[in-house]
């Protein structure tokens, strides 16, 4: 059952993510009242691009082409650390935190790799801004988990949200608050969205993911698509779990599981509802500014290692 | 060179401080880390700015034993307070990532002798396209690049993984200072691995991908086989202890126990050894799946907004990509910039614009230059004693004799 519940969570992470970037496109539509496509809509752009063939430069070399599987499988190896419906993962006793941001990071190398095999300007342009954006995303996203770490005396974050389940809700410390102003600063870095980047955009002048995957076409651009909206249903589990796991099944009964399952999709429905918000109210920032906004990140993640030591005691 | 050359100080430095010393006290430690957050970060920044692909490496290596200081200074401090185990850990850290640093900075050089030999220049902003004629430089090279950036399933994401544990481990201490520190230093490591990336991001983006930028790169031919065969090896080993790093983490942790007694053999090490053939098993796995699910390609130009040709003129050069990182950081660099145009008088129709940006701090100015100075001033002060003329030769003999006496006089 262990196993079986363990897969799921994989499952739940890689399938259901093109769900994720459905609702918020719909939600963002409601917003600005219009009406929106079907959330279902990423499945069938997905299928349609599978189906479609690939389109190469012909000065490109054989990195264009590897850089959306090395993308794809980085990514989806992430999702084996993250718990969702009990407080283990697939790879959770074992994987600590800085396996899962490498592992982005190996997916992140090899799609600035693939931008710049295009040979265009855009690819360059695109490949340049996220490297300054995830050079300086990466600080504090350590920064901030080791500070959960140290609060834990956990270094897996399985091990880490099966703490804080202990936890009474009343008891969140000063840790927790900085930690998640700081992860959610990251992970909208991360991920892309806005204030640090336009996922909708095609003016060379905002643009940094889009601009990276602009030669891209068909399938390759299908994986990186897909991805991408792993690497964000990622971001938002592990948000959830680690300061938000009430409800996680605590046996591994088909009943309790069932029942976790649903309680996830309603808190990962309450935030994604939260980030299109965030979305259709923020003006994107200009490029320059992003450095502080994660330096303010960074700091606000020093700060929580370094009240561990007072809160510990 | 930079493969065993630069490891001597790394030698000399843990008989040194571990076997002679056996440890010392905390601040010596903290030093150590200081040192090595310092050559760390400033190392990769100059190497950012950099687009002589020989220089670049040489400033990474400035990053790489930074790297390896802050592990050693980890196990300083961690020896200062009673923790032998966490110490050992630290160490082997550092041990395995002198070690990883040789092999890929080895390799490294090697493609970047292989592609001077091949183009005649080392210089990025002349480079490009190179992989898809130097199919295997390109490929060990790549193999190379992950390698020193500590990306997952290459060497040095171990050694880096290690240090971060033994950062974390930090927190177990009880002294304040030491639970402040050691994990803030995640951070700065972080940093360093982060700026790593979007470093070499750019090296082999612009040399070996996209179109060649110069006549002597688009005629560039592959590297003989023996070039070839060496930097085959290397690739190899770094991807074997990527993928299998137990091989290499068994030896260095009973050397760990014989440099620090009761040292014993962290558990980390052993947690690394069995995790990560299971994420090369998963990675692989899914990007076969990936590769499975795409079909035909087909050849088609890229898209050049209507224009009838890209030219490589239009690509991203090494400059440029890294401008963002340098304008972030141009506290560090103080660039002394100077934009020239032709003809001058008419700013709208430029025939000619020139471009020069020249950083104008750096290590030796900063910290040699004063002491060098010191001791130039001090020599030349002394050069006045040297006139050249035998009488005055003699009367410092004749003065030496006489000091010596009297000295010997009053010692007793």
């Amino acid at each position: 059952m262990k196993i079986t519940a363990e897969i799921l969570q994989v499952l739940i992470l890689i399938l259901g993510a093109p769900l994720v970037r459905g609702i918020i496109a719909r939600m963002k539509a409601l917003l600005q009242r219009r009406q929106g496509a079907n959330i279902w809509r990423p499945y069938a752009e997905l299928f349609k691009l599978l189906r479609k063939e690939d389109l190469v430069p012909p000065t490109s070399s054989a990195v264009f082409r590897l850089a959306p599987i090395v993308l794809f499988g980085a990514t989806a190896c992430t999702t084996a650390f993250v718990p969702l419906v009990h407080a283990s993962a697939l790879l959770g006793s074992y994987g600590d935190f800085f396996l899962l941001v490498y592992l982005l990071a190996l997916g992140r190398f090899f799609l600035s790799l693939g931008a710049l095999d295009g040979g265009s300007a855009f690819g360059g342009m695109g490949a340049s801004r996220e490297a300054l954006v995830s050079s300086l995303a990466e600080a504090p996203f350590l920064l901030g988990l080791v500070a959960l770490a140290i609060s834990a005396s956990r270094t897996d974050l399985a091990g880490i949200v099966a703490w804080t389940l202990a936890q009474n809700i009343f008891n969140i410390s000063v840790v927790h608050i900085l930690v998640l102003t700081s992860l959610a600063m990251v992970a909208l870095a991360e991920t892309g969205r806005m204030p640090v980047d336009n996922p909708t955009t095609h003016l060379e002048l905002t643009m940094i993911h889009e601009g990276m995957v602009l030669e891209y076409s068909g399938p390759s651009l299908a994986l990186i698509e897909w991805a991408g909206a792993i690497k964000l249903h990622v971001m938002l589990a592990l948000l959830i779990a680690l300061f938000c796991p009430w409800g996680m099944a605590s046996t591994w009964s088909g009943l309790g599981i069932t029942l976790a399952v649903l309680l996830y999709c309603a808190k990962a429905a309450a935030l994604l509802i939260l980030l299109s918000v965030i979305e259709s109210a923020v003006a994107k920032l200009r490029m320059y500014l992003v450095p502080d906004f994660l330096g303010v990140a960074s700091a606000v993640s020093a700060l929580a290692v370094i009240f561990t030591t007072w809160v510990k005691r | 060179m930079s493969g065993v050359m630069l490891k001597t100080a790394v030698y000399g430095f843990v008989r040194l401080a571990f076997d002679f010393l056996g440890g010392g006290p905390s601040w010596a430690g903290y030093i150590v880390l200081l040192a090595g957050a310092v050559s760390g970060l400033l190392g990769v920044l100059y190497a950012i700015a950099e687009h002589d692909l020989k220089r670049l490496l040489a400033y990474h290596s400035v990053e790489n034993i930074g790297i390896i200081y802050l592990g050693l200074g980890t196990s300083l401090v961690f020896l200062a307070h009673h923790a032998p185990v966490l110490a050992a850990l630290a160490l082997i850290a550092a041990l395995l990532h002198t070690f990883n640093h040789a092999l890929f900075k080895s390799l490294l050089f090697l493609g970047a002798g292989a592609i001077s030999d091949a183009t005649h220049t080392v210089d990025l902003e002349e480079l490009g396209g190179l992989q898809r004629r130097m199919p295997i430089t390109g490929t060990t090279f790549l193999i190379g690049c992950c390698s020193i950036v500590g990306l997952p399933l290459f060497n040095g994401f171990i050694s880096e993984w290690l240090t971060f544990r033994s950062f974390l481990a930090g927190s177990v201490l009880t002294n304040t200072k030491a639970q402040i520190v050691l994990p803030l230093m995640v951070g700065v490591l972080a940093l360093i691995g982060g700026l790593a990336a979007a470093c070499f991001v750019k090296v082999f983006g612009v040399a070996f991908l996209g179109r060649s930028r110069s006549a002597e790169a688009e005629h560039a031919v592959e590297a003989p086989v023996s070039m070839r065969a060496g930097m085959t090896m290397l690739a190899a080993a770094c991807l074997l202890i990527g993928i299998l790093p137990g091989i290499l983490l068994h030896p260095l942790a009973s050397l760990g126990q014989v440099l620090i007694p009761g040292g014993g053999v962290p558990e980390e090490t052993l947690i690394i050894a069995r995790v990560i053939p299971w994420i090369a098993a998963i990675v692989l796995g899914t990007g076969a799946f990936a590769a499975f699910l795409r079909g035909r390609k087909r050849m088609t130009r890229t898209w050049a907004c209507g224009l009838p040709e890209l030219s490589s003129r239009m690509q991203y050069t090494s400059t440029v990509f890294s401008k963002p990182i340098r304008f972030v950081f141009a506290w560090v660099y103080r660039p002394d910039r100077n934009v020239g145009q032709l003809p001058a008088d008419q700013p709208y129709f430029p025939i000619s614009i020139s471009y020069r940006s020249v950083r104008t701090t750096s290590y030796e100015q900063a910290m040699y230059r004063p002491f060098v100075d010191l001791i130039v001033s001090l020599a030349h002060r002394l050069r006045r004693l040297q006139t050249g003329n035998i009488q005055v030769y003699l009367l410092y003999i004749f003065l030496a004799l006489v000091s010596l006496l009297t000295f010997l006089r009053f010692q007793k």
